[in-house]
């Protein structure tokens, strides 16, 4: 199960996806689309007014675009009109007084960020996770950059990594990040290998800047169906600063082919790798 | 720390062969080191008893240790990181001939012989490797002295001059593949997003391998990782070519890069600390796999996986 959550299954309403190929979003989006409108929820894509490019991808993957557009339950907005000045809450709540059961936004990473700066686009994401959690309301924040592993990282990825602690999609994994530790389900290879590693790397940083003193990350393994080398060495690389410093990796759940990954290549109880 | 010390003995009897190694082995023990036996069952029988049955002896049949060269550095490896870990300053190891006596057990041995000067180099091992002269044909001795840098004679160790570079051996031992037997089905990756759709396929195609389940949870593994591997290190396009025979799933993964260099590459058990260095990835696969061949074609490299 590598794609988004099934409707009913989904776990937060603030989700990302970091993809490298155009069609591997345009998927995905699709996906996201055609599930709010079967379910009779409106739809707004981050678009500016005369940009019409995203209506074939999703046309072409049977998304009814063009009747969407016409009875008003798909419609786009410019950066100013997804993040007005009045605040998130304000749009999300006009929409929703039309007594349409749900609200869908998708919005480009990358133009969010250009649009609002940094610390503006954190502090939108962060009234958004308020309102996913509070309203039936669910946001896919997209950006484009390289998650196998060893590719160069964006300058937006951290961003975009601390926004989406529940919900982070590569290609074939999803990262959920919990206090202390991260939650993974599907396949941890070579193409996501970068992602996994840049995620970790983050919470290395943030339990570090915590108060209290935490001693372990752990990565909980016990819903990923497929790991390779490149992966199990994410998982190593993201957290080498960390146990540089003294802490502990802990890998928790490994099963099937995962554990026999880990059990051939080696690496537990050294270096602060402990296996649970 | 003493490092690996790897030795040749021939022994014309089982007399022979106690005459030489008891006391050897008793020295070891007297110094608080470790003794493993992995000899035929008679010779094994024979040195626990003159050694006194005593408990620090650890006494293998052959077949536990020996299936194939990675396994058997896999296992020395462990034995001895973990004698090492409860406070043994060594391990003096007597090993006798172990894998099958057929053309193709020959070479495997002779790989094993000659991996383990290098895979096994930084351990605190003494491996004594016994060849019983009168039983053994000529090629296998013939490996004894092509792969040991020692010889011990009457108690005593010296240079053997006739000892090959383990590389240059190795090199030696590759084999041009053989065509396909069977029907081939093929896929082509051009870069890492494409490894998921690879999966899926293998797994397709295996689900009903006479191979069976294990083999191919063992083949997707193994050759995710040496297409990922020609992806990042060769040169795409990576061509997959699958055939299953009634026992095997055998796999030809073929890039247009410059190859696998090293004939040592992935016998080596990777360092955990410096796994963030690659290299694990080979080894892995070796485990995984009955046979990991490599071959130059004039379009491309080719690594031949068997599996099952």
């Amino acid at each position: 199960m590598n794609g988004l959550a099934q409707p009913g299954q989904e776990r937060q309403g603030h989700v990302a996806l970091v993809y490298c190929t155009p069609a591997t979003r345009d998927e995905r989006l699709a996906e996201f689309v055609g599930t709010g409108l079967q379910r009779g929820e409106r739809v707004v894509l981050m678009a500016d007014a005369d940009d019409h490019t995203w209506q074939v991808p999703l046309a072409l993957r049977g998304v009814d675009t063009s009747g969407a557009a016409r009875d008003g339950s798909l419609t786009t907005l410019d950066p100013p009109g997804f993040y007005p000045a009045q605040g998130q809450a304000a749009l999300v709540d006009r929409m929703l007084e039309t007594g349409c059961p749900g609200l869908r936004l998708a919005a480009h990473a990358e133009a969010a960020l250009g649009y609002l700066g940094e610390a503006g686009y954190r502090r939108v994401e962060q009234e958004m996770e308020h309102l996913c959690a509070t309203r039936p309301v669910t946001l896919l924040c997209q950006l484009q950059a390289g998650t196998a592993l060893g590719d160069e990282p964006v300058p937006f990825l951290p961003a975009v990594i601390d926004a989406h602690r529940h919900a982070l999609h590569g290609p074939c994994v999803t990262i959920f990040r919990f206090p202390h530790g991260v939650h993974l389900t599907g396949a941890l290879d070579l193409d996501c290998g970068g992602l996994v590693e840049a995620v970790l790397r983050r919470a290395g940083q943030d339990a570090a800047a915590d108060g209290v003193r935490t001693e372990t990350i752990e990565v909980d393994l016990a819903e990923l169906d497929f790991m390779d080398v490149a992966g199990f060495r994410a998982l190593l690389r993201g957290t080498a600063q960390w146990r540089g410093r003294g802490g502990t990796l802990v890998l928790t759940g490994a099963h099937g082919l995962v554990g026999r990954v880990i059990e051939i290549v080696g690496g537990e109880g050294r270096g602060g790798v402990v296996l649970r | 720390m003493t490092p690996y010390t790897h030795e040749a003995l021939f022994f014309p009897s089982s007399g022979a062969l106690l005459d030489a190694a008891v006391p050897w082995l008793r020295e070891g023990l007297q110094v608080g080191e470790g003794a493993v036996l992995v000899c035929t069952e008679d010779n094994n029988t024979a040195l626990a008893a003159a050694l006194g049955e005593d408990p620090r002896v650890l006494v293998l049949p052959r077949a536990a240790v020996y299936r194939k060269a990675v396994d058997a550095v896999a296992f020395y490896h462990d034995l001895v990181t973990g004698r090492v870990s409860a406070g043994q300053r060594r391990v003096r190891l007597l090993g006798e001939v172990g894998f099958d006596t057929r053309p193709q057990g020959h070479d495997e041995w002779r790989r094993f012989e000659a991996v383990c000067n290098h895979a096994l180099a930084p351990l605190p091992l003494w491996s004594v490797c016994a060849y019983d002269t009168r039983a053994l044909p000529g090629p296998l001795l013939d490996t004894a002295w092509l792969t040991h840098p020692w010889l011990r004679a009457d108690g005593v160790r010296t240079l053997n001059g006739a000892f090959i570079e383990p590389a240059r051996l190795l090199m030696g031992l590759r084999r041009p593949l053989d065509p396909p037997a069977g029907a081939v089905s093929t896929v082509s990756l051009t870069q890492p997003g494409e490894l998921p759709e690879l999966r899926r396929w293998l797994r397709a195609k295996l689900d009903a391998a006479p191979a069976g389940a294990q083999a191919a949870d063992d083949a997707v593994l193994a050759v995710d990782e040496v297409a990922a591997n020609g992806l990042r290190h060769g040169r795409p396009p990576v061509e997959v070519a699958l055939w299953l025979t009634p026992t095997h799933v055998v796999c030809d993964i073929t890039d247009h890069g410059t190859g696998i260099a090293d004939p040592l590459a992935g016998y080596a058990p990777p360092d955990p600390l410096q796994l963030l260095e690659g290299g694990a990835g080979l080894w892995m696969t070796r485990r995984l796999c009955v046979d990991v061949a490599t071959a130059w074609t004039p379009t491309g490299f080719t690594v031949r996986l068997t599996v099952g």
